[in-house]
């Protein structure tokens, strides 16, 4: 199964991705000693990456809505294999029955030939 | 015409008898029964417990997720962003008694939500694997069933028969009847199974399809989350190890800690990959099985690989297991 990402996918790692590049860039600065230029870069950093958290809480909600429709289509599907299963068990109880009626027969007949035979 | 002696004089039950058993031999060889492999439930189970490693192994990762998210948030919340904390005063929602509300959800409690969607998703594909475990064990219509039938219903013919007439069939061809009747509805049955296994797996394959798709979907989200994560607390490391103000063993200790870090993700991020690619691989391993109770002579590499991806999760977390013991035991000492 091939897959592809999702337009959501690809906007959420470029975000990512561009934030990388700014703590990659604040980290120089910082090590430059440019702590006011590495602050102004945390800051935007620090906005891009609330607005990552949002995206990714919005695809695990819209995740969750599909989830759901699958949850209930897989549960459908087990209870028809549920019903399948008990089919056949119940088809091999019916003969185990038919059996043991087939010698209470057995025991009915025994009886009603000693019956006759006082007669 | 001349009809021979013995056959004019045979008994009323024989008759019937004897037409009963050429029907049935009739059967069986129609079913194919006796010349037909059985369903082979080695690839059922195996099927059965690569969805619980996947089942289990989604939920570890995103339990990792949900504890980084909600520890990240704290700290955020700590260093005084206050549309955080507000986030955290749960509200109840109009007219609803049990619910609540968070003017803006914080990220791990979203987690923690797709979290349990993910399990579910997962519980319900590892009953539907179990169903057809069921459905293709050999314990269904067990041989042992049968043989127990065939004895009872042979006791049970020989007294009825010798009842009604006194001249009846012998024992020996009641004791044919009984065991061709018996192994003609063990037939039957046996390949009820079959079909409705092969129907369910024919007819459910669009389903699964979809539900690996949407749990191939959910590794991504979790990978997403778990990179989220990782980037800031290996920002926060850096920015420590730039700092002028910390010591050169300072220093050296926190790029230990970034470098263990970096281990560690590297490790996480690929239990997430074998579990992505155990989803993707999961619609062709539903279809082998079909073709495997078709023809059990085809291979089933699908199968095998969703097996070997289980061994390598396994292998992947006992490392992780065993690196958080050791850092836990350096702690103490």
């Amino acid at each position: 199964m091939a897959f592809e990402q999702t337009q959501k996918e690809k906007v959420i790692e470029s975000l990512m991705a561009a934030r990388r590049q700014g703590q990659i860039t604040e980290i120089n600065l910082r090590f430059q000693g440019k702590t006011d230029e590495a602050e102004k870069v945390w800051q935007d950093n620090a906005r891009l990456s609330a607005e990552i958290d949002i995206l990714i809480g919005q695809m695990m909600d819209e995740w969750l809505g599909n989830a759901e429709r699958a949850i209930k289509g897989l549960a459908k599907i087990n209870t028809k294999l549920e019903a399948a299963v008990a089919e056949i068990k119940k088809q091999i109880n019916v003969a185990q029955n038919v059996v043991k009626i087939i010698g209470l027969l057995d025991e009915a007949v025994a009886i009603a030939k000693k019956v006759v035979a006082g007669f | 015409m001349m009809i021979p002696k013995a056959q004019k004089s045979a008994p009323i039950v024989h008759r019937p008898l004897c037409f009963l058993v050429r029907i049935l031999t009739i059967v069986l060889a129609i079913l194919g029964v006796a010349g037909c492999a059985s369903i082979s439930p080695a690839p059922f189970t195996a099927l059965t417990t690569s969805i619980q490693q996947l089942r289990d192994g989604a939920d570890a990762s995103l339990s990792l997720v949900h504890e980084r998210t909600r520890n990240r948030y704290i700290v955020e919340a700590a260093a005084g962003d206050v549309a955080k904390i507000e986030a955290l005063l749960l509200t109840q929602p109009a007219g609803d008694p049990f619910g609540w509300a968070s003017p803006d959800p914080p990220l791990f409690l979203k987690v923690a939500r797709f979290r349990e969607g993910v399990h579910r998703l997962n519980s319900v594909l590892v009953g539907y694997a179990g169903l057809l475990g069921q459905l293709a064990s050999p314990d269904l219509v067990s041989p042992e069933q049968f043989e127990k039938l065939a004895r009872d219903l042979n006791d049970n013919l020989r007294t009825s028969v010798q009842a009604f007439a006194d001249s009846g069939p012998s024992n020996k061809e009641i004791a044919i009847f009984s065991t061709l009747g018996t192994a003609a509805f063990q037939a039957y049955l046996k390949n009820k199974q079959r079909s409705s296994l092969l129907k369910a797996l024919n007819s459910n394959q669009p389903a699964i399809q979809g539900t690996a798709e949407l749990g191939a979907s959910a590794v991504r989200i979790t990978a997403m989350a778990l990179r989220n994560e990782y980037d800031h607390s290996s920002q926060k490391l850096a920015v420590l190890i730039a700092s002028s103000k910390l010591s050169d063993s300072g220093k050296q200790a926190t790029l230990r800690e970034l470098i263990e870090l970096d281990e560690k993700f590297i490790k996480e991020i690929s239990i997430l990959r074998i579990l992505h690619q155990s989803y993707m691989a999961l619609p062709a391993a539903h279809q082998e099985l079909a073709t495997g109770v078709t023809d059990p002579k085809r291979g089933l590499p699908m199968v095998i690989e969703l097996l070997e991806n289980g061994r390598e999760l396994y292998r992947l977390y006992e490392e992780l297991s065993k690196d958080d013991k050791k850092k836990a035991a350096g702690i103490k000492s």
